[in-house]
């Protein structure tokens, strides 16, 4: 199969916000940084190589709905939110791939080495945090 | 048990003519070491995947191990999608494998790791205290990818690992 050629968008400022579900058993307790944080494992392409989902924060917004919106249906799910800005500086580009149930759907293309899903994992900040602490606790 | 009055009346039935002093020694008549001693194994069984997990100890079984086992155990029943984005189910040869290399490499004091599955179906092991960082992606049978730091000692490390466990087990080593 071709591969899909995917474009930097830059209409996506750097400060542009891209919120990404974590799911339950993707965050845990980091002893050294003294928080919860999620996993590299929940800042990956898709297992058939598709680039990974965000969601445009300010699409969110401007639409009228907030960030608990994202999280509808999803249950024990925290919302994490990395910057473009951070995307590009680990060789990322974001693409808009609306979709027609989620308008701000955007795609985080570039290689997910590990270095770079561990500088978003440690570097995201929690826009909805993990509901219950408890389930952040070590395995 | 017999009450006071009870022990006091066996007690006056004792005279001098029962004191043998040869028979009062504390020390046994055969010598006793444990320099060679060896505790008998006891057997454990776990369920797990469907059946059951033996394990032979030398001792109490390994305070970390009935959590991971039932945390794998548990990670065997997601279905595809389970993280909303498209990821695999977590295949069973990593969950043997987890299992097959925390036994080879932990004692029984060393730390429980995080238990995380990924979208592409293996097994991540982190441990993330001390200072140090350590993840083990556990991709199958003696096939393991492995990222380590230690910021205080400044190292890094990231290697494809298989059944040489040395540097791993430095690692956990250093957790404890």
């Amino acid at each position: 199969m071709e591969p899909t050629a995917y474009t930097d968008d830059p209409t996506i400022a750097n400060d542009a916000g891209l919120w990404r579900r974590i799911p339950p058993l993707h965050f845990y307790f980091d002893e050294n940084l003294g928080r919860t944080r999620p996993s590299k494992a929940a800042f990956e392409d898709d297992e058939d190589g598709h680039p990974m989902s965000v969601v445009l924060a300010d699409l969110v917004t401007a639409s009228g709905r907030g960030p608990a919106h994202v999280l509808h249906g999803h249950e024990g799910y925290a919302l994490a939110q990395i910057t473009a800005e951070l995307a590009r500086t680990k060789h990322q580009g974001v693409q808009r791939d609306p979709l027609p149930d989620e308008l701000a759907h955007a795609l985080c293309f570039g290689k997910k080495t590990d270095s770079v899903r561990r500088a978003f994992a440690k570097s995201c900040e929690w826009v909805i945090p993990p509901p219950d602490e408890d389930q952040a606790s070590p395995s | 048990m017999p009450d006071l009055l009870e022990r006091r009346s066996h007690r006056e039935r004792i005279t001098d003519d029962d004191w043998e002093p040869q028979n009062t020694s504390t020390v046994s008549p055969t010598l006793l070491s444990l320099v060679s001693y060896r505790p008998t194994p006891r057997r454990f069984v776990l369920p797990f995947l469907d059946s059951k997990l033996e394990l032979t100890c030398e001792g109490p079984m390994p305070a970390w191990l009935p959590a991971i086992v039932a945390k794998l155990d548990e990670l065997a029943t997601l279905p595809p999608n389970w993280n909303s984005y498209r990821a695999a189910p977590v295949k069973r040869s990593c969950l043997l494998a987890s299992v097959q290399l925390l036994l080879a490499m932990m004692r029984d004091n060393s730390p429980t790791p995080a238990v995380v599955p990924t979208s592409r179906g293996t097994v991540l092991l982190e441990w993330h205290k001390r200072g140090i960082d350590l993840e083990i992606d556990v991709l199958g049978p003696e096939r393991f990818h492995v990222v380590a730091e230690d910021a205080s000692r400044g190292i890094e490390w990231e290697s494809d690992v298989g059944a040489d466990l040395t540097e791993i087990v430095q690692f956990i080593e250093l957790l404890s």
